[in-house]
């Protein structure tokens, strides 16, 4: 089990750079990384899906 | 800043439900000040970050909460 990240933030910027940060784990180490916009979208995503750790901004 | 529900809030339902007990989070915040570090350790944040981030630091964190070995 390789797992998965969330990233949660408004901001599209500040998303994209952690996908560019975390992005090595999805190459090397089979993560997928997964996005969200809002608070509500993160949390419909973490309950549709299993072993999900996240960054969340405020 | 999220304008409906901010990152203590979602860390707060997250750790409400106990199918999501496993899960890692990280708080990454303009709030830089021991007050709000402490509010989002006791919400359950596994880690708090501030913002700007160091891109290392995120990783190693990443690694650490998927327990990683790279």
């Amino acid at each position: 089990m390789s797992g998965k990240i969330l990233i949660v933030d408004d901001e599209v910027h500040i998303r994209m750079l952690l996908e560019q940060t975390l992005e090595e784990l999805e190459e090397d180490c089979g993560v997928e990384i997964l996005s969200a916009q809002n608070g509500e979208e993160g949390l419909a995503l973490i309950r549709s899906e299993n072993r999900i750790w996240f960054f969340s901004t405020s | 800043m999220m304008p409906k529900l901010n990152g203590y809030e979602v860390c707060q339902r997250v750790r409400e439900d106990p199918e999501a007990s496993g899960i890692g989070i990280v708080l990454l915040t303009a709030k830089g000040q021991e007050v709000d570090r402490r509010q989002g350790l006791e919400l359950g944040a596994s880690r708090y970050m501030t913002k700007p981030f160091d891109p290392d630091e995120v990783l190693k964190v990443a690694k650490e909460l998927l327990h990683l070995d790279v």
